[in-house]
C-alpha cells in the first residue's frame, strides 16, 4: 500500500482532535453537491475539535446559525452567499465558557 | 580559459599537498594561485579571505577524491574546524544562512568519515533547518547515518534528527519512536542531559496526539527533579509543562507554570532563545474568558518570536488573537489574524500551524456568511495534505 505524504500524516495524526478532519467536514458540507445536512455537519466538525484550545469549536446554536446561512439559495459556488444578519449574528454570539 | 589554468593549479595543489605545514612550499603554491586566477581575496571579509575559484574548488575536490582519499579526509577535517571557528551563537539565528557553516562543517566531516561528530553538529541546527522547512536536507542526512556504522553519540544525534524530522514534517507516531530510540541511545551513552531532553520532547508529541495528562506527568517528572537538570531543559519542559496544562484546561495551573517559567528564565538564558511566558498566558487568559488579557500576551509572544530563530511560532500567537476576536465576533480582525498565521505556517512549512488558522478561518467565513472564503479555506489545507512538496 502506498505510504500517504509524511504531512498528511502530521495532520491526521499530528494533532488532537484531528485538524485535517475539522477541514475536510467543512469542505464537504460547503459544497452543496455532497448533500450532506448542513446542521449535522458543523455540530460533528465542531466536536471534533472540542478538546483543541487552539482550534475553534463553536457551540451548537452557533452552528444551528452557520447552518441557516449555509441553506440559503447560492447562485454558485464561489459567490458570497449573503450578509451575515443581525439575528444570525445575535446567535453567533458566544461567551466564552 | 579556465582549462588552461588547471595544470599550474594543479602544480600548485601537488606542492602544497606535500607538506602544509611547510610555509615556503604553501607560499608558493599560493603565489601560483594568484597568478592563474585559480584564488581570489576576497575584498569585502574582514578576516582577510582568501577563496579558490568555485571551478578550482570542485576541481580539486575532485582530484583529491580520486587520487588522495587520505588527504582528502585531513582537508575535509581542516575546513570543518575552520568552519566551527564561523557558528553564529544561536540567538542570532534567523535565516538557513545563519547556520550555513555548521552545513559546511556536517558536509565535510561526513565526507571525512567522521560519522559521529557529523551527525552531533547536525543535530544542533535540525530543529532550525526543519523549523525553517528544510526538512529534506536532514532527513536525507538520516537516511545516510542508518547506512553506517555509528558510535553511541552518533546514534544518540541521529535519533534526535529522525525525531525532529518526523515531529516536523512526518508522523507523530514515528515521532514517538524516534523520541524514545533517542532516550534509550542516550542512556545507553551515559548522556542524563538528551535523556531528559527526550523525554520532554515526547511528551509534546503526546499533548499533541491528545494525550495531556500522560505529558503533564511525564513533564513535571522534568521540572520537579531538582537542580541536576540543565538549565535549558528545565526551561523547555516548564513551558511545555504550560502548554499540555492548556491542552487539559486546567487555565489556573497553566498560568502557574507561565509564572514559574518567567521566574526562572534569568539574563544568562538568552531570552531570545526560550518559549516565553506570554505564549502559555495567552492561551490559558483566552480559554479562562479574559480576552484582554489574552490579547496583550498574545500581542507580547508575537513580538518576541518574530525577533527570535523560532518566528513561526509566532503564528500560535496569531492564532490565539484570532480566537479572541471570533469569540467577540470581530470577524475581520479574527481574519487577519489566522491569515498572518497560516501565512507563517505556509511560510515555514509548518502544517500543524497553517492547519489550525485555516480550519479558523474557515470557521470565521462561515460566520461572516462566506460560503467561497470557508470553501477556500478548507481547501488550502486539503491541498496542502496532498502535495508533499509542500512539507519539503
Amino acid at each position: 500500500m502506498r505510504s500517504p505524504p509524511p504531512g498528511a500524516s502530521t495532520l491526521l495524526s499530528g494533532t488532537r482532535a484531528g485538524i485535517a478532519e475539522v477541514s475536510r467536514i467543512l469542505e464537504r458540507v460547503l459544497s452543496p453537491e455532497t448533500g450532506l445536512d448542513p446542521l449535522t455537519a458543523l455540530i460533528q466538525a465542531a466536536a471534533s475539535a472540542a478538546d483543541n484550545p487552539d482550534v475553534y469549536s463553536p457551540s451548537s446554536e452557533t452552528c444551528a446559525a452557520v447552518a441557516a446561512t449555509l441553506a440559503a439559495p447560492v447562485a454558485a459556488e464561489g459567490t458570497r452567499t449573503r450578509e451575515p444578519d443581525a439575528a444570525v449574528q445575535s446567535a453567533l454570539h458566544e461567551p466564552q465558557s | 580559459m579556465r582549462r588552461q589554468g588547471r595544470w599550474p593549479l594543479c602544480d600548485a595543489h601537488r606542492r602544497a599537498s606535500k607538506g602544509l605545514p611547510d610555509a615556503d612550499t604553501l607560499r608558493s603554491a599560493v603565489r601560483a594561485l594568484v597568478s592563474n586566477g585559480g584564488i581570489q581575496f576576497d575584498a569585502k571579509s574582514p578576516q582577510k579571505t582568501v577563496r579558490l575559484h568555485p571551478i578550482e574548488v570542485d576541481l580539486v575536490s575532485d582530484w583529491l577524491l580520486a587520487h588522495d582519499p587520505g588527504l582528502q579526509v585531513a582537508v575535509d577535517l581542516r575546513l570543518a574546524g575552520w568552519y566551527r571557528e564561523q557558528w553564529l551563537p544561536q540567538s542570532q539565528w534567523r535565516s538557513p544562512e545563519d547556520v550555513a557553516p555548521q552545513r559546511r562543517e556536517f558536509h565535510h566531516r561526513w565526507r571525512a568519515g567522521d560519522y559521529d561528530e557529523a551527525l552531533v553538529v547536525l543535530a544542533q541546527v535540525a530543529r532550525f533547518l526543519v523549523r525553517r522547512g528544510d526538512t529534506a536536507s536532514v532527513r536525507n542526512a538520516v537516511e545516510g547515518a542508518d547506512t553506517v556504522a555509528l558510535g553511541p553519540r552518533g546514534r544518540v544525534a541521529r535519533e534526535q534528527c529522525r525525531y525532529l524530522v518526523e515531529f516536523f514534517a512526518g508522523s507523530s507516531d514515528r515521532a514517538e519512536t524516534a523520541a524514545q530510540a533517542a532516550i534509550d541511545a542516550a542512556e545507553a551513552a551515559g548522556m542524563p542531559d538528551v535523556t531528559t531532553e527526550m523525554q520532554a520532547e515526547l511528551a509534546t508529541v503526546w499533548r499533541h496526539r491528545g494525550e495531556s495528562e500522560r505529558a503533564i506527568q511525564a513533564l513535571l517528572a522534568v521540572t520537579e527533579a531538582g537542580l541536576h537538570v540543565e538549565r535549558q531543559v528545565r526551561l523547555g519542559a516548564l513551558f511545555e509543562l504550560g502548554m499540555a496544562l492548556c491542552y487539559a484546561k486546567r487555565w489556573d495551573e497553566a498560568l502557574q507554570a507561565a509564572d514559574e517559567l518567567a521566574k526562572t528564565i534569568g539574563p544568562s538564558d538568552h531570552g531570545k532563545l526560550a518559549n516565553p511566558p506570554a505564549d502559555i498566558r495567552a492561551l490559558a487568559r483566552f480559554g479562562a474568558g479574559d480576552y484582554e488579557g489574552a490579547l496583550a500576551a498574545a500581542s507580547e509572544a508575537v513580538g518576541l518570536y518574530l525577533d527570535s530563530p523560532k518566528q513561526d511560532n509566532a503564528g500560535y500567537a496569531y492564532n490565539v488573537a484570532g480566537l479572541v476576536w471570533l469569540h467577540r465576533d470581530d470577524l475581520e480582525q479574527a481574519a487577519r489574524q489566522f491569515g498572518e498565521g497560516e501565512r507563517l505556517g505556509a511560510e515555514f512549512k509548518v502544517d500543524r500551524l497553517a492547519g489550525m488558522c485555516a480550519t479558523n478561518q474557515a470557521w470565521t467565513q462561515l460566520r461572516a456568511g462566506d460560503r467561497s472564503g470557508a470553501l477556500a479555506a478548507a481547501r488550502r489545507l486539503d491541498s496542502a495534505q496532498r502535495d508533499p512538496g509542500w512539507h519539503r
